[in-house]
């Protein structure tokens, strides 16, 4: 099955088979890929046996979006990969791509559909695809709160603070369970141990770590090591304090007013995460620009980027933010990760002398479509004259 | 020799300060008014510069030992903010809101505002210059809190005796069209446009711009907090255990001289002096 289609907004959505890539991309288009591409893994781990090209393969290869979204993918400069899944969700990575060299600003988008197919998708710009995967991915959070874990926060101690939240939850079912309600939640120091200790194995993405931890390229925790320090940290930040049990002999851990909120928000809002990984292809292998983990709910867009911290380690900048502010960091984000390819992109075809020398790429911090509805904005525009967006990307 | 080497003493700085001062009252007694007559020109014009140099020699020597204290830490980056600042009291020409001797700091490139506030008590210190401290409490300016991409974060550090509150004012994106506040101490404040022009500018403080309850801002994120003492500079956004609510001290700017008081928001440069000049 092989499938192209123009969308009502205008992107191109081409649905294959994975059976069908390989004779598409190597035989009727004569695509070669370079090993960052992700049709690489697709096609060169698939050991399937050669298949002849359709009536209906041949007609999709000779749509020309399908050679521009499929040239794109095999040599990608700019490779946007997002693993979505989380909460209810379930896991569906996927990856864009960027080729200014090829088509100055268009994005190409491929992942997996039903029935081991996949979905390769056009947007006209990155603007469009940002617009795509925000909707997708964010809440629609208007009103400010607080960040109970600012930055700067070592891996370490976000892996308690994401546990402390799960343990809320835990404790929040358990009293659901139970039929009880308890006003002072605690945990037993030991239980929360020994909860982190299998959180940390189980991958089990309907938990905040285990989702933390699947979902966000190059995190490696093997040299983890469950340290009581960190624990000081979640009671300095007020999530979980010690306390003397009514007898004096027990200690437990009283969920603070940051831990309480936190927790609240999770059990109650949070439906899905997403773990992203910008890089740029080099011939040295992938640059990796940023690398994150976006975990939305009602109140907020949780954003963890994953930055290098002080003492040789990673450390997770997190900041709670409306659906505009989000919108505003990604497209910041986005105009810093362009900037060198689309500058790369116009020096290449200037050198081959292309009749699209004559464009100049458009400056990327100036969004051309709404990221709401994706319609058209005149210059300088403020809000969309479309839906009323306010445009606070760029 | 490195800055810990160098500590800012209590005598160390009694002694600075008082030959700045000599070399201030020098450059004052240097300057002549009206043109002086041809044949003095050159002399006067030789003791101004020789005395204008010893004073910025120990103006530049009162900014060099002053300790850098980090204070605040940047709620985006996590970035710590480090100022050089004369914690040892009120009386330091850092304070001096006209004539301020204070070096130029190396500052994280999201600070948009600094300013704060110090108690000190029933008894105000005596300087002998005009001193704008700030209130008494800890208070936010709403107008910079109500841009999305500011938050502030007040944390404190002792003056002399004194308990001071700093608020610092941080901006992802800065806002460069949002007027900001007055710089801790003085009328006017340090920045820079767009294209990185650097310019000095005057704001008046209005009554709006002060508001002491602190609450609603920790709420809604826009405000976080530092515990007083914690050297780690954790940032805190949880009411529960804030030690800057509802703090007691003045609920406006205060104006200090010769250990007289009065409310700068009433009229920014009147003082039992300028009242018996009258």
């Amino acid at each position: 099955m092989a499938q192209a289609s123009q969308h009502q907004n205008g992107s191109f959505v081409l649905q294959i088979n994975a059976s069908d890539l390989k004779p598409l991309c190597a035989d009727l288009l004569k695509l070669k890929w370079d090993p960052h591409s992700p049709l690489a893994f697709l096609l060169e781990q698939r050991k399937t046996k050669a298949k002849k090209a359709t009536k209906a393969l041949k007609a999709v290869a000779a749509d020309e979006n399908t050679a521009r979204a499929l040239s794109i993918l095999a040599n990608p400069q700019i490779v946007l990969n997002t693993r979505m899944g989380g909460g209810s969700q379930p896991f569906v990575p996927s990856t864009a791509c960027l080729a200014p060299s090829l088509d100055p600003e268009v994005v190409a988008l491929i992942s997996p559909s039903f029935e081991g197919s996949y979905l390769v998708q056009l947007f006209e710009t990155p603007w469009r695809y940002l617009a795509f995967w925000l909707n997708l991915n964010a809440s629609g959070a208007a009103e400010p709160i607080p960040n109970y874990m600012p930055p700067p926060l070592s891996l370490e101690a976000f892996v308690y603070v994401a546990h402390s939240i799960d343990c809320f939850r835990r404790v929040s079912l358990s009293d659901l369970l139970d039929h009880e309600n308890h006003a002072g939640a605690s945990i037993d120091p030991d239980v929360f141990g020994e909860t982190l200790g299998s959180a940390l194995k189980s991958g089990d993405m309907r938990w905040l770590l285990p989702a933390f931890l699947r979902l966000t390229p190059g995190l490696d925790l093997s040299g983890f090591d469950e340290d009581g320090a960190h624990l000081t940290a979640l009671e300095r930040l007020d999530f979980l304090v010690p306390a003397q049990t009514k007898n004096g002999r027990d200690t437990v851990l009283l969920f603070g007013e940051a831990g309480r909120a936190m927790g609240q928000e999770f059990t109650r809002t949070w439906f899905g995460a997403n773990g992203f990984e910008w890089a740029q292809a080099t011939p040295k292998g992938l640059n990796v620009l940023h690398r994150g983990f976006l975990a939305p709910t009602a109140l907020a867009n949780h954003l963890c980027m994953v930055e290098n911290g002080s003492a040789n380690g990673l450390s997770i900048n997190h900041q709670a933010l409306t659906r505009e502010a989000l919108d505003a960091h990604f497209a910041k984000l986005l105009g810093r990760a362009l900037e060198p390819a689309l500058e790369e992109g116009q020096t290449e075809r200037a050198a081959h002398g292309s009749e699209q020398d004559e464009t100049e790429a458009p400056a990327p911090s100036a969004p051309k479509f709404c990221p709401q509805c994706g319609g058209k904005l005149r210059a300088n525009a403020k809000f969309c004259s479309g839906c009323g967006e306010s445009v606070v990307l760029g | 020799m490195t800055k810990k080497e160098q500590p800012f003493s209590a005598a160390k700085r009694r002694s600075m300060i008082r030959t700045l001062n000599a070399a201030y009252k020098a450059v004052v007694a240097a300057s002549v008014d009206g043109a002086p007559a041809a044949s003095a020109r050159a002399d006067v014009d030789a003791r101004y510069t020789k005395a204008q140099k010893r004073y910025r020699e120990c103006a530049e020597a009162y900014e060099k030992a002053l300790p850098r204290i980090a204070l605040s830490r940047c709620p985006f980056s996590g970035e710590v903010v480090r100022l050089a600042i004369d914690n040892l009291g009120l009386d330091g020409p850092w304070w001096n809101r006209d004539v301020p001797v204070r070096p130029v700091d190396e500052l994280p490139a999201s600070v948009f505002a600094i300013t704060g506030a110090v108690d000190f008590g029933k008894t105000p210190p005596k300087t002998d210059f005009v001193c704008m401290p700030g209130p008494g409490a800890p208070y936010v300016v709403p107008r910079l809190l109500t841009d999305p991409a500011i938050k502030a974060v007040v944390s404190s550090i002792p003056i002399g005796k004194h308990k001071a509150y700093a608020v610092v004012y941080f901006a992802q994106d800065t806002p460069y069209d949002l007027a900001r506040i007055n710089r801790w101490g003085v009328d006017h404040y340090l920045a820079e446009t767009a294209d990185g022009e650097g310019y000095r500018m005057f704001v008046p403080d209005y009554w709006i711009d002060f508001d002491f309850d602190l609450n609603f801002y920790i709420e809604t994120g826009r405000l976080l907090w530092i515990a007083p003492g914690d050297t780690v500079l954790t940032l805190r956004a949880t009411l529960r255990h804030c030690p800057y609510l509802d703090l007691p001290g003045h609920r406006y700017p205060v104006g200090l001289l010769d250990g007289a008081t009065w409310n700068s928001l009433i009229d920014a440069d009147a003082h039992p002096k300028d009242a018996q000049a009258a």
